[in-house]
């Protein structure tokens, strides 16, 4: 059973729509990147599926659980990263997972505790209080209050959001680090290079859902799989002879590469090198052409927004 | 039992953060503190003046409430009964600053969502918030009085002591103190839970002490004499009251609302 499974999702504010009719399923231990600019209805979507807020229409379960009629078995199944960590600065790190283990029933508090605080090098700060931290250990305490009683699903709204880059690269390791725990992480982001990394799957969501696969597929279907042919001097003829190898779907000429659309290059290659060599070409290398998750982004999108 | 848990551990970490924020400190000291200064200077300087400041009689209504005492012992004792009811005042002050503090606290620190985000339930949540408030306060007032007891007694002249500490005003001190408690704890909670400002939810909260001060002046002007019925009375109203506010606050408080419509 999955995860994860939202059927026609919707939130309204008023008379504005925060989430129209999202439907996705989320596979157990799967990592998925929700991926959308600023106000494109991420946090709404989150508060929703951790049940803090009710959804205006459309329903959903999480962890085996539905959020309208299980909400309490929904939270007692899932941790939440908020937008904003929310630490008590006042009272020592130890002291705010505390309360949290109590709240959550869990066992062994102190044991949590101390597993979690290691885990992401905290321990020994324990008893200072938040208040004193860097943002990036400050986000680490928070994504540890989440993961303290174990929750088979773990949202995470934009973890990395408004931290310098070194304390970005900390708390991405810091959430690398739980990939294999076989826990499903749902993984709110503006931030292309951090979904592309941690992520199994990405959805792309601005309102509604406009495209969810894995970033290699999603590029693939945007762009089709393109190969590059680097063969010195690219000329008219050599192009009329790639054009006509089958499986080749277009080719465009670019200074010294012929760089060709084919559906399934692994098979193709071959001859289209063949047929290279045979008209003359000196076939200097062949790649493959990767377009960035950014590219599949905007082209989706269509908009340059919510990229730091 | 683990919803037990819950309460406790809120209640500790709510008490935590009492023990760090100075305001709310300095508002659980201070407040009695001020209280036994301004009672026990009165009685002093009272009990210093001569036998007979104006010659003229006091009115009836004094004489009434000492039953057999006249002169400088007399106003003592109805001055006495006045701080009792400033003493009263304790526990619907502290109370409700803390609690005013209790949630707009929270939602300003953005605390509330992960908090909201557990499988606490609402009336959990409602209990500790009240809980964690009353007993400092409750605590602050009868630790305010005893002193003030103490220190009547050790300076006061015998019959008036003998006025001091009578049935009405120990049943007001034991159990009118933490319902009254209680009511101003949990209107502060729910003018907290709606408002984004935690001044203006303490001075709302702080209405509530209108009340009591209406009885002051009544019991100034001699229109009210503070008996054991009445106070049987008073509370009585106070646990119906209570109660109300009780079901008024678990309705007013919903989780969705104060995470979405004051961000
Ligand atoms: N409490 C609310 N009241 C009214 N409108 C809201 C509320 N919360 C969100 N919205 C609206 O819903 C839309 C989606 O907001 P949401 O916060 O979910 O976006 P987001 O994707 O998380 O954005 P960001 O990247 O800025 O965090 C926005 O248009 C926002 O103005
Ligand atoms: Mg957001």
């Amino acid at each position: 059973m999955n995860a994860i499974i939202a059927h026609e999702l919707t939130r309204r504010f008023d008379d504005r729509v925060a989430v129209d009719h999202l439907s996705i399923e989320v596979a157990p231990g799967e990592v998925i990147g929700f991926l959308g600019p600023n106000g494109a209805g991420k946090t709404t979507t989150v508060r929703m599926l951790a049940g803090l807020i009710a959804p205006t229409s459309g329903t959903a379960e999480v962890a085996g659980f539905r959020i309208d009629t299980q909400v309490v078995h929904v939270r007692a199944r899932v941790g939440l990263l908020t937008e904003t960590p929310g630490l008590y600065d006042t009272l020592p790190a130890a002291q705010n997972l505390r309360l949290f283990a109590h709240l959550y029933g869990c066992d062994d508090v102190e044991g949590r505790i101390r597993r979690w605080l290691e885990r992401f090098g905290l321990w020994e700060r324990r008893d200072d209080p938040p208040g004193s931290f860097s943002k990036g250990m400050r986000q680490k305490l928070a994504i540890a209050r989440a993961l303290l009683h174990d929750p088979p699903v773990l949202f995470l709204d934009e973890p990395t959001s408004g931290l310098d880059p070194e304390a970005a690269t900390v708390v991405r390791d810091a959430i690398a680090s739980l990939r294999n725990d076989g826990r499903t992480i749902f993984l709110c982001t503006h931030n292309l290079t951090e979904a592309e990394r941690l992520c199994d799957r990405v959805a792309l969501f601005k309102t509604r859902l406009i495209a969810v696969d894995t970033p290699r597929a999603l590029r693939d279907q945007l762009f089709g799989r393109q190969v590059a042919f680097h063969v010195g001097r690219a000329d008219d003829a050599l192009l009329a002879v790639l054009r006509a190898v089958p499986g080749v779907i277009e080719v465009a000429r670019n200074d010294s590469r012929l760089v060709a659309r084919i559906d399934d290059p692994e098979a193709t290659n071959p001859a289209a090198v063949r047929a290279l060599v045979a008209a003359g070409a000196d076939v200097r290398f062949v790649g493959e052409v990767r377009h960035s998750l950014e590219e599949v982004y905007h082209e989706l999108l269509g908009a340059r927004a919510g990229t730091p | 039992m683990s919803s037990a848990t819950r309460v406790r551990a809120l209640i500790a970490k709510e008490w935590s953060e009492l023990l760090h924020s100075r305001l709310l400190l300095a508002t659980v000291v201070g407040v009695p503190l001020i209280f036994v200064g301004v009672a026990s200077a009165n009685m002093l300087t009272v009990a210093a003046l001569p036998p007979d400041p104006t010659g003229d009689p006091l009115p009836a209504y004094m004489l009434e409430m000492c039953d057999g005492l006249d002169g400088i012992p007399c106003v003592q004792v109805y001055l006495a009964s006045m701080f009792h009811l400033l003493f009263l005042m304790t526990p619907m002050v502290i109370p409700s600053t803390i609690a005013a503090h209790g949630v707009v606290g929270e939602k300003n620190a953005k605390t509330l969502e992960p908090l909201l985000a557990t499988p606490i339930t609402t009336a959990e949540l409602l209990l500790a918030k009240t809980v964690a408030p009353l007993v400092p306060g409750v605590l602050a007032t009868w630790f305010g009085y005893a002193a003030w007891m103490a220190i009547a007694f050790a300076t006061m002249p015998r019959p008036v002591v003998a006025h001091l500490l009578t049935p009405p005003w120990a049943l007001a001190m034991v159990f009118a103190a933490p319902l009254m408690a209680a009511f101003s704890t949990l209107i502060g909670l729910m003018v907290s839970s709606r408002s984004t400002d935690p001044r203006a939810a303490q001075q709302v909260a702080g209405l509530g002490v209108l009340p009591l001060v209406g009885l002051i002046f009544g019991q100034l002007s001699g229109l009210v004499l503070v008996s054991a019925p009445l106070v049987i009375a008073l509370c009585a109203c106070l646990l119906v009251l209570d109660a109300g506010l009780w079901w008024l606050a678990t309705q007013v408080f919903e989780r969705e609302a104060i995470l979405t419509r004051w961000k």
